[in-house]
């Protein structure tokens, strides 16, 4: 393989997690997005981790923090103040 | 400063990170009350310590790493993980027999976001929970608060490379239990680890949850 060739479809999914984080060298997103232009299972790939990334993110947001959560902290917090 | 003043300027710089820190502390613990006992205590020790904190600073990673030491610690005195290294050579095993697999691409095109809109949260939860506390960290900031893998170093003060291997491994595993949950992930599904351990026995995984080969 030439050094500056885009990578083989083992090579994009060996990589995959490190493009999606954004953590590849510029040299390597090149390499990445040349073969993800030309091949359309691995770019399926790509879309579909990334999709999957995003509604784990979405998912794992979706909770409420209990009411009076901030309010109990404080009086803990007070509560522990020497008297003045 | 008055101590009624600095706890006025703590709660200042408290409430715009209760949500991410009682999230973490969340999955962390897998309890709502214990989550909740666990950023009582965090933020205690992080008003305690308040002198230390240099303002300007990043408070949001600085109490993150307070409530995450704590709770590691605890986990600590319970108890070790002596499957730690088995869990992360099935991961890895399991990784690797995947490259290049061409039933791998061709999951691609199924509807991922459909299947994950039906597990409901206590599956995400108990996925969570079922990661090594160390891998748990990781994923609850990332996946949380979207933190940077710099920002994760930081908080859990681990090297870059750590938190990119467990993020990796972690984000893998819960991939793979969420699909076996949802009945999507091919025919081999079983509550034993299907990848080869390092000695080449077969273990169940902490938590109940495999980590079986979707093929």
């Amino acid at each position: 393989m030439a050094e500056n060739a885009a990578y083989p479809c083992e090579e994009v999914q060996a990589r995959l997690d490190d493009y999606l984080d954004q953590e590849l060298a510029p040299e390597e997103t090149r390499r990445m997005l040349e073969h993800l232009d030309t091949c359309a299972d691995c770019a399926a790939l790509c879309r579909r981790a990334y999709e999957e990334l995003a509604e784990m993110r979405a998912r794992m947001q979706d909770f409420q923090v209990p009411a009076a959560l901030q309010e109990d902290i404080l009086r803990t917090l007070a509560e522990s103040l020497p008297n003045e | 400063m008055e101590r009624s003043a600095e706890l006025k300027l703590f709660e200042s710089y408290l409430a715009p990170v209760l949500k991410t820190a009682y999230g973490t502390a969340y999955y962390l613990t897998h309890s709502r009350e214990e989550a909740e006992d666990l950023v009582q205590e965090a933020s205690l020790h992080a008003f305690r310590a308040f002198a230390t904190f240099q303002p300007g600073t990043n408070f949001k990673a600085w109490f993150l790493r307070i409530l995450t030491n704590l709770f590691l610690n605890q986990c600590r005195k319970k108890r070790r993980s002596p499957d730690l290294v088995l869990w992360e050579g099935a991961v890895d095993a399991y990784l690797s027999d995947r490259v290049g697999d061409p039933q791998l691409v061709s999951q691609a095109t199924d509807p991922s976001r459909e299947l994950m809109r039906k597990l409901d949260q206590q599956a995400i939860l108990d996925a969570v929970a079922a990661l090594p506390e160390e891998y748990r960290a990781v994923c609850t900031l990332y996946f949380l608060d979207e933190l940077s893998y710099q920002e994760i170093s930081d908080i859990l003060e681990c090297p870059i490379g750590t938190v990119r291997s467990r993020l990796h491994r972690g984000r893998r595993a819960l991939q793979y239990a969420l699909k076996s949950l949802t009945g999507y992930g091919g025919e081999e599904e079983s509550g034993e680890c299907e990848a080869a351990a390092p000695e080449g026995r077969k273990r169940p995984l902490s938590g109940g949850l495999s980590f079986a080969p979707a093929l």
